[in-house]
C-alpha cells in the first residue's frame, strides 16, 4: 500500500467525520460533567520565577490551556478545573501558584518542570485536554507521584481530590488515595480525538522557551 | 527406654510445625537436621498429619537419610487454642432522632465557640436581628456563594455564630469571610439536621482540642440544662473528648445515649471454686476470677447471649474437628483483654465512629489423647514409623531451653508461640512444674487489626512483625526512633510521605489516611504488652515458688514469638521490676529460640 498525502489527508477527513457524528449522537459520551460554562482570564506576566515559599503548589499548565481549548475530554471546562484543583490546595491551607509550560506538550514534563519551579517541590501538570500528573522535584522524568491517565474520566471532584493530595505531599502528610473510574473502552473510544487535541496542543509547543508566570482571574 | 538410631521430634504448633532429627547412640545426641513448615488445619485436629509428614520428608532429606530409617517420631500433645476470638462489645453509642456527636474532619475552618439557632445559608437574609444563627451550607451551594451570603447578612446586622457545611469546604469559606467563624465541614447527612433549633459549633486551632463542647458542664451552661438534663449529655462530651471540632444540636426529641449491652455471665469451674463473672466487668475481673480458680475443669457462658454463643461455638467447632461430641470438650484456660474499637455511632450525622469497648477472649481447649491418637494413627498408617504422643509442651519445651550455653538448673522459661503461652520451672533435682495459658501471637493481630480499624488480618500480622519507617524522601527514611537512614537508589514514588512496614527484603506502605507511624507504634506495643507481658506475668506467677514471682531468677525465652523485634525487650522491661533477668534461648547452640519442644522431646525419653 502506498502512503501519499492524500490517504493521509481523507484518512483523517474520515475520522473526523466519525468523531462528528459521534459527538453529534452522544453516543461518544465521557463522564457527564456538570460545568459553568464560565471562561478563565489569562494574563502571563512574563517568565516564571523558582518559588522559594514551601506552602506554595505550582501548578503548570499546556500551551494551549485556555487559550484555543476551553474543556477537557471529559466536558470540564478550563475555568471550573482550575477553580477546584485551586480550592482543594488552598482547603489544606497551602497556596496554589500558575504558570504556563512552553516548552513541551508532556504532561510527565509539564508537571516535572512545575515541581522544579515549586517552592515546595511539588508540582501539577494539567494538559489542556485533562491529563493530570503530580509530581516532585527530585523525580526522574518518566515516574510521578501520581497519574490521572484517562482525561475523559476525570471528574470535576476529582481535580478537588488532586489539588488536595498535591497539598498534603507538599506539607509532608500522607495522601489519601483517590479512586478513579476505570473503562477499557476509553482508548478506542477517544484515542483519535486525544491525538488531535495533542497534536492541537503541541502546535503551540515554543522550543527552549522558559515557563511564563500566570495571573488568573475566577 | 531408650531408643537408637535416628529419632525425631515434632512440635505441632498453632502457626508452624517443626521437626528436629538427631542421632542418638550410647546415651550421645548428634543433630541431624531441622525443618519449620506451616501446620496444617487446626493444632490438634486431624488435619495436622499433612504437615507433620511433610517436616519429617524435609527434615530426612536435609539428614540425608531415608524416611524409613527414623526409629522413633516423638510428637507433643498438641493443646488446641481457639484462635478465632470472640470480640464481645460491651458498650454501644446510639444517636437518637438528630443530636450529632464528635466529628473530626482533616480540616475545619476558623476557630472559636459559636452558639445559635440552626438556619439555611440560603434564607439568612430573613433572620430576625436579635438572634443568633449558626448557618448550614448544603451541598447545592459553592463556598464562594456560601461566603458571600454569610458576608452579605452580616453586614445587615444579622448575627452569625458558625457554619456547618457538608462538603470539604470548611478553609475555603472561612479564607472569605470577614470575620472568623467556627465551621465544621464533612457533614455528611446534613439534610438531618432540623432548622430552628439550637446548636453549638466549636473548632480548636491547629493542634489544639476543642474545650467547651467536651465538657458536660460546658454544654450544660451553654443550653441552660438543668443538672438531671446534664448528666444526659455526658455521652455527648466524651465522644468529643481529644477532637479539634464538633457539633452539638440541642434537638428537644433527640439525645444521645452510651447503652451497656447485656453480654452475658461465663461461668468458670476449678479446683479453686466456680465463679461466675459478667463480661461487662472487663478483662482484669475475669483474669482475677481465672487465676482464683485454680486448675480449671471446665468453661461455659450464659445460655442465649453473645458470650454463651461464643464457648458453645468454640466447642461445637472442637467437636467437628476431632470427631467428638460437644459435651466432652472441656475448655481449660481463657484469656481475656480489654480493648477498644471504633464502632459506627447508629444514628450519626457525618459517619461518625465512637471507641466502644470489647472484651476480646482467648480460649483454650482441653487436650484429650483421642485427636492426637488420631494424628498418630494416620501418620504410623501413611509412613511404617512409631509414632508416640508424648508429654506437656512446656515440659519439653524447658529440656529444649537447657540446651542453651550457659543455662541450667533452677531454671524458668516462657515458651512464647502464636496460639498460647506457656511457662515452666525446673528445679535442681529435675522436677518440671508448668502451665500453659491461652493467648499470644494471634490475639496481637486481632487487637492490633481492631484498634487500627484495618479489616485486614494480613496487614495486621504484618504490622505485629515488622517495624515502621516513614519515606520522607525519595533517598531518606525516617525510623521508629527518629534515626535517618540514606538511601543508596532512589525510593519509588508511591512510597513518597507514606508509612512503610519494613520486611525483610521490601517495603510495603500502609494507603490508610491519618494513620501516623508514631499512632501504629503505639498500638502495637500495646497490643503486645496486654497479650505477651501479662500473659507472661499470669503465668510465671503460677510456676513461681510460693507465688512469688522474686522467687525466679531467671528466664529463658524460647517460641516463634521471642523472635519478635520487640516482645523479649517489652518482657524484660516488665520483669526487671521482679529482678528476674530474661533472655532469648539457643536451643542446641544453633536455633535461638526455635525448636526447643521438638529438642526437647528426644532429650526426654532417653
Amino acid at each position: 500500500m502506498e502512503y501519499n498525502e492524500q490517504l493521509v489527508k481523507e484518512v483523517t477527513r474520515q475520522v473526523m467525520a466519525a468523531i462528528r457524528s459521534a459527538e453529534a449522537t452522544g453516543s461518544n459520551q465521557s463522564v457527564a460533567a456538570p460545568t459553568s460554562g464560565k471562561r478563565l482570564t489569562i494574563t502571563e506576566t512574563g517568565d516564571a520565577p523558582k518559588g522559594v515559599s514551601p506552602s506554595e503548589v505550582v501548578i503548570g499548565l499546556g500551551a494551549s490551556f485556555s487559550k484555543d481549548m476551553f474543556e477537557t475530554m471529559s466536558g470540564v471546562s478550563h475555568y471550573d478545573l482550575i477553580r477546584e484543583i485551586a480550592a482543594g490546595v488552598e482547603e489544606e491551607g497551602m497556596t496554589p501558584r500558575f504558570i504556563r509550560i512552553y516548552h513541551t506538550s508532556d504532561v510527565a514534563f509539564i508537571a516535572l518542570t512545575a515541581a522544579k519551579y515549586s517552592g515546595s517541590g511539588i508540582g501539577v501538570g494539567i494538559q489542556s485536554k485533562g491529563t493530570t500528573t503530580i509530581h516532585q522535584k527530585d523525580l526522574f522524568p518518566l515516574t510521578n507521584l501520581e497519574l490521572f491517565p484517562q482525561a475523559p474520566l476525570i471528574t470535576l471532584d476529582i481535580y478537588r481530590k488532586i489539588g488536595k493530595n498535591a497539598a498534603r505531599y507538599a506539607k509532608g502528610q500522607t495522601p489519601e488515595p483517590i479512586s478513579v473510574m476505570n473503562d477499557c473502552m476509553v482508548r478506542p473510544k477517544f484515542q483519535a480525538k486525544a491525538a488531535l487535541l495533542h497534536i492541537k496542543e503541541t502546535d503551540n509547543v515554543v522550543d527552549k522557551k522558559p515557563p511564563v508566570a500566570l495571573q488568573i482571574e475566577f | 527406654m531408650a531408643v537408637h538410631g535416628i529419632v525425631a521430634g515434632i512440635d505441632i504448633g498453632n502457626s508452624t510445625t517443626e521437626a528436629v532429627l538427631m542421632n542418638v547412640h550410647d546415651g550421645k545426641f548428634d543433630f541431624l537436621s531441622y525443618a519449620m513448615i506451616a501446620t496444617t488445619g487446626m493444632k490438634g485436629t486431624r488435619e495436622n498429619k499433612t504437615g507433620v509428614i511433610s517436616a519429617l520428608r524435609q527434615a530426612a532429606k536435609d539428614a540425608g537419610v531415608q524416611l524409613s530409617q527414623i526409629q522413633k517420631v516423638f510428637i507433643n500433645e498438641a493443646t488446641p487454642v481457639i484462635s478465632e476470638l470472640s470480640t464481645d462489645v460491651i458498650s454501644q453509642t446510639t444517636i437518637i432522632g438528630s443530636v450529632m456527636i464528635g466529628h473530626n474532619p482533616d480540616t475545619p475552618g476558623g476557630n472559636g465557640i459559636g452558639v445559635g439557632l440552626t438556619h439555611d445559608v440560603r434564607s439568612l437574609a430573613q433572620c430576625n436581628r436579635t438572634d443568633d444563627y449558626i448557618a448550614v451550607v448544603y451541598d447545592s451551594v459553592d463556598f464562594e456563594e456560601a461566603a458571600q451570603l454569610i458576608n452579605r447578612a452580616m453586614a445587615d446586622g444579622i448575627s452569625v455564630t458558625g457554619v456547618i457545611v457538608k462538603k470539604d469546604d470548611g478553609v475555603l469559606i472561612a479564607n472569605r469571610l470577614t470575620v472568623t467563624l467556627p465551621i465544621v465541614d464533612e457533614v455528611m447527612q446534613i439534610e438531618k439536621i432540623p432548622f430552628g433549633k439550637f446548636a453549638a459549633v466549636e473548632v480548636a486551632s491547629e493542634s489544639g482540642t476543642i474545650k467547651v463542647l467536651s465538657n458536660p458542664y460546658g454544654i450544660a451552661g451553654i443550653f441552660k440544662l438543668t443538672p438531671e438534663e446534664t448528666k444526659g449529655v455526658i455521652p455527648i462530651s466524651k465522644s468529643l473528648i481529644g477532637l479539634r471540632s464538633g457539633v452539638v444540636i440541642n434537638n428537644d426529641e433527640g439525645g444521645v445515649t452510651t447503652q451497656e449491652i447485656p453480654v452475658g455471665n461465663i461461668y468458670i469451674y476449678g479446683t479453686g471454686g466456680d465463679f461466675s463473672v459478667p463480661v461487662s466487668m472487663g478483662a482484669d475481673k475475669i483474669t482475677e476470677a481465672v487465676i482464683k480458680s485454680g486448675d480449671i475443669f471446665d468453661i461455659a457462658g450464659e445460655k442465649n447471649t453473645n458470650t454463651g454463643n461464643s464457648f458453645e461455638r468454640i466447642k461445637r467447632r472442637m467437636a467437628d474437628l476431632t470427631g467428638q461430641m460437644a459435651d466432652s470438650i472441656k475448655i481449660s484456660d481463657l484469656s481475656a483483654t480489654d480493648t477498644l474499637a471504633p464502632m459506627k455511632v447508629s444514628g450519626g450525622l457525618a459517619n461518625e465512629y465512637a471507641m466502644e469497648s470489647v472484651v476480646m477472649l482467648s480460649s483454650m481447649v482441653k487436650t484429650s489423647h483421642l485427636p492426637m491418637k488420631q494424628i498418630a494413627d494416620v501418620i504410623t498408617a501413611e509412613t511404617g514409623l512409631t509414632v508416640s504422643i508424648t508429654g506437656k509442651e512446656a515440659d519439653n519445651a524447658i529440656l529444649g531451653a537447657l540446651t542453651t550455653p550457659g543455662a541450667d538448673t533452677p531454671l524458668a522459661i516462657l515458651d512464647l508461640g502464636g496460639g498460647s503461652t506457656d511457662a515452666a520451672l525446673m528445679d535442681q533435682s529435675g522436677n518440671i512444674k508448668s502451665v500453659h495459658t491461652a493467648g499470644a501471637g494471634e490475639m496481637v493481630t486481632t487487637i492490633i487489626d481492631l484498634e487500627l480499624a484495618l479489616s485486614d488480618r494480613d496487614l495486621a500480622e504484618l504490622i505485629k512483625k515488622y517495624p515502621l519507617a516513614r519515606v520522607e524522601t525519595f533517598n531518606m527514611l525516617r525510623f521508629e526512633d527518629q534515626t535517618v537512614k540514606f538511601t543508596k537508589e532512589q525510593l519509588p514514588p508511591e512510597l513518597y510521605k507514606r508509612v512503610v512496614i519494613l520486611t525483610e527484603d521490601k517495603m510495603i506502605p500502609i494507603r490508610k489516611k491519618n494513620l501516623t507511624m508514631e499512632q501504629i507504634t503505639v498500638i502495637r506495643k500495646e497490643a503486645k504488652r496486654k497479650v505477651f507481658v501479662q500473659n507472661a506475668l499470669k503465668a510465671l506467677t503460677k510456676i513461681a515458688p510460693d507465688g512469688n514471682l522474686r522467687n525466679i531468677q531467671f528466664v529463658v525465652m524460647v517460641g516463634g514469638s521471642a523472635l519478635d523485634f520487640e516482645v523479649p525487650d517489652l518482657i524484660n522491661e516488665a520483669l526487671s521490676k521482679y529482678n528476674i533477668v530474661a533472655g532469648r534461648g539457643n536451643v542446641l547452640e544453633k536455633f535461638g529460640p526455635r525448636a526447643a519442644v521438638a529438642t526437647g522431646l528426644i532429650l526426654g525419653h532417653q
